[in-house]
């Protein structure tokens, strides 16, 4: 009895902080400020320089086949918003070699990647977002609070090991950060507001 | 695996961590087995991937993996939704009635799971009276 009864307890006592899919935080966080991040353009980055209406932070890292087969889907989507008041950027933060700045740099070279990409030593953002995949997308508003996070559609890609790319679930259909950007930008409530993102885990120091 | 602790070590060859675990999964394995404990790995590489299967059973082998070893038959997205689960590496406990008494995940950044949770949480439901 006493064990059922602690059982209950346990499964009533839900967490404070977190999303349906994130354990550290919820739709109406705020971003994480960050200062001087590096990036592969050779400039730094700091939170306070993003003065857009829509901030996108994507997690990234070179080595993961699942960024690599969908980060032509991100490429695509950065190039539909040029003009418009979004501003994307890429964070690594991976303590690997295939991960850091040079690899990245030869990386974003490779595919294309035309948005500020930069590496986070700390892991500081990370973890303050509770990012655990790559990639995963945080999309904020103006007042640079949490309005979506998770994937980027709902068809996770990732390549396999003769390079093609292969959606799970066929061409997507539904484009959560588009659809989180557009319905943000104008002014009205995000519908889809967090999806489980799919990939590589984000190694954290321990 | 009835009347035993079940750990189901979920795992996808894609990924980094989840390979550089899984020596120390198999000698972990080694160790319990004597405890009413078994090991049992589940890929959640994808099926549909020609080789796939091939490619996941090449590493077992490479690994001495000889313990159960399963593969999830959805793809990656459906495979988490089944499961509930977020992201690989990732071990689920189950105690001698078939109940999911611990689940690991990396699903915080400030506390990953590490073989140490592991064997902890065995220390836990191995001894008698956790039973």
């Amino acid at each position: 009895m006493k064990r059922t009864l602690i059982g209950l307890l346990m499964a009533v006592a839900l967490p404070a902080f977190g999303g349906q899919y994130n354990a550290v935080v919820d739709i109406g966080a705020p971003m994480p400020s960050f200062s001087n991040l590096p990036a592969t353009d050779g400039s730094t980055l700091s939170s306070k320089d993003l003065k857009d209406d829509v901030v996108v932070l994507v997690f990234l890292a070179c080595h993961c086949p699942w960024v690599n087969g969908m980060d032509g889907d991100l490429v695509k989507l950065v190039d539909e918003f040029k003009g418009k008041s979004v501003r994307f950027v890429g964070v690594a933060l991976n303590h690997r070699d295939d991960d850091r700045l040079p690899a990245m740099k030869e990386h974003a070279k490779k595919k294309g990647y035309d948005f500020t990409y930069v590496y986070d030593e700390s892991q500081a953002v990370g973890r303050a977002l509770g990012a655990t995949k790559t990639p995963e997308y945080f999309v904020f508003n103006k007042d640079r609070k949490l309005v979506y996070m998770g994937a980027i559609h709902d068809s996770p890609a990732h390549t396999a090991r003769g390079g093609e790319v292969i959606y799970t679930r066929g061409e997507p259909k539904t484009m959560y950060v588009r659809d989180a950007v557009v319905e943000t930008l104008a002014g009205k409530p995000v519908q889809v507001q967090e999806t489980r993102a799919q990939g590589c885990t984000l190694e954290y120091e321990k | 695996m009835r009347g035993r602790i079940v750990v189901v070590d979920l795992w996808a060859t894609w990924c980094v961590p989840c390979v550089a675990r899984f020596p120390k999964m198999i000698a972990m394995s080694k160790r319990w087995r004597p405890k009413g404990v078994t090991f049992v790995s589940l890929s959640l590489d994808d099926r549909a991937e020609p080789g796939s299967y091939d490619h996941v059973l090449k590493f077992l082998k490479e690994h001495d993996a000889r313990i159960p070893n399963f593969m999830m038959n959805e793809v990656l997205p459906d495979a988490f939704d089944k499961l509930n689960l977020n992201s690989v590496p990732a071990v689920i406990i189950y105690d001698a009635g078939g109940r999911e008494r611990a689940r690991l995940t990396g699903d915080d950044p400030n506390h990953q799971f590490t073989e140490r949770d592991v064997e902890a949480a065995l220390d836990r439901l191995a001894t008698p009276s956790a039973r």
